[in-house]
């Protein structure tokens, strides 16, 4: 693409000055600092910030939650129009009541299953472009919410900042709903369907592991 | 807080306290919803409630209430609202707005302070509340498009999964 306008001509001889004026030796100087460089730490991240950050990282970085939570954007998608928004808007009202189950101590049998099961089942749906009605899928969705809620309850007690916790663990989930739903977008294309049921095949053989450890 | 004064510390303390923010912000996000008439007929006993709130708070009246767990019934409720776009009628949104005003309010008040800097905390704090009620209120009515109005019902139910998990650890029983 040409880049026009006073802004791309600006960048562009800025762009030119500074290369012609930078020897090969500093470019290499300043490439060998930048790889060393490490974020800066002007604050530490304690109290709200904390709670925050700990309770968006604890659904990424699992994988098992990662998975099942991008199936239910991509499977809302594939479920269509509506659905689209009924399964984000209906998973963190369920999770937060498996949530409130983990955070109050009430046990439930095979979280661990639960959720490999969730990836699983989910990718099966994306994979097979499964359309069953929306109460049906709400219901599945809602399920599985109720293991992953209750995993990431039981972590709340002991955050920072419980309520902080608990707005960066339902961000994060939602956003990883987000994913799944942008990444179905591929599907106006043919070979975006493809790519999309291939996510799909990748999340339940991914759930199928998690699965065979879980046991 | 330190280092920033107590007139923009007072502004910022409605955003920082995250049991204050919640229920502010959700209630926003249903008077958006709900339309411009609704946010008029709120705004007047929200901003005087809220300023009677503060004023109690400096002068150290303050019930012995269970303040984060009001507010965040207050948040859950809304948030349910939201999610279904669903509201009470405008007059009980005009005492809701009351409510939560008086009690975000009556728990902000600052201690160790003199006068002169108790004043400026609580000023900021009753400006802080307002323009987080009604900037976040107008965003909402501004979102008339399809996709728009589903953002707000999901942000709708992700403010009551927050907040049923706060009260669910509020009132788990002690082992």
């Amino acid at each position: 693409m040409q880049e026009t306008g006073c802004w791309g001509i600006l960048s562009s001889t800025i762009a030119y000055k500074v290369y012609v004026t930078m020897s090969a030796h500093t470019i290499l100087l300043f490439t060998l600092l930048l790889a060393g460089a490490t974020g800066a730490n002007a604050h530490e991240a304690e109290g709200i910030a904390g709670g925050f950050t700990s309770g968006f990282m604890h659904p990424l970085l699992g994988w098992d939650h990662v998975a099942a939570m991008v199936a239910v954007g991509l499977w809302g998608a594939v479920l269509g129009r509506s659905a689209i928004w009924i399964l984000p808007v209906v998973f963190p009202l369920v999770m937060a009541f498996g949530g409130a189950l983990g955070v109050t101590g009430i046990p439930l049998p095979s979280v661990e299953v639960g959720i490999a099961m969730s990836a699983l089942v989910l990718g099966s749906m994306v994979l097979l472009a499964a359309r069953p009605p929306l109460w049906i899928a709400a219901i599945i969705v809602g399920v599985f919410a109720i293991f992953h809620g209750h995993a990431h309850g039981t972590e709340l007690p002991h955050a920072v900042s419980p309520l902080a916790f608990s707005i960066g663990f339902v961000l994060a989930t939602g956003l990883l709903h987000l994913c799944g739903i942008l990444i179905s977008f591929l599907s106006r294309w043919r070979a975006g369907q493809v790519v999309v049921r291939a996510g799909g095949a990748i999340i339940a053989m991914a759930g199928a592991i998690f699965l065979l450890r879980a046991f | 807080m330190t280092g920033i004064g107590e007139f923009y510390g007072g502004i910022l303390h409605p955003l920082l306290v995250l049991s204050h923010a919640l229920p502010l912000v959700v209630f926003a996000l249903m008077l958006g919803q709900r339309g411009m008439r609704a946010m008029r007929f709120s705004y007047p006993p929200y901003i005087l409630a809220l300023a009677a709130g503060l004023l109690l708070a400096g002068f150290e009246v303050q019930p012995a209430l269970p303040f984060q767990e009001i507010l965040l019934l207050f948040a859950m409720l809304c948030g349910l609202g939201v999610a279904a776009q669903r509201s009470p009628p405008e007059r009980a949104l005009a005492v809701i707005a009351a409510f939560i005003g008086l009690l975000v309010g009556m728990d902000s008040g600052v201690t160790g302070l003199d006068r002169r800097e108790t004043f400026a905390a609580l000023l900021g704090c009753w400006l802080g509340a307002t323009l987080l009620l009604m900037m976040v209120a107008g965003v909402a009515e501004m979102a008339q498009q399809a996709w728009q109005r589903v953002a707000l019902r999901i942000i709708g139910s992700w403010t009551t999964a927050s907040a049923v998990l706060v009260l669910a650890l509020l009132f788990r029983p002690l082992s």
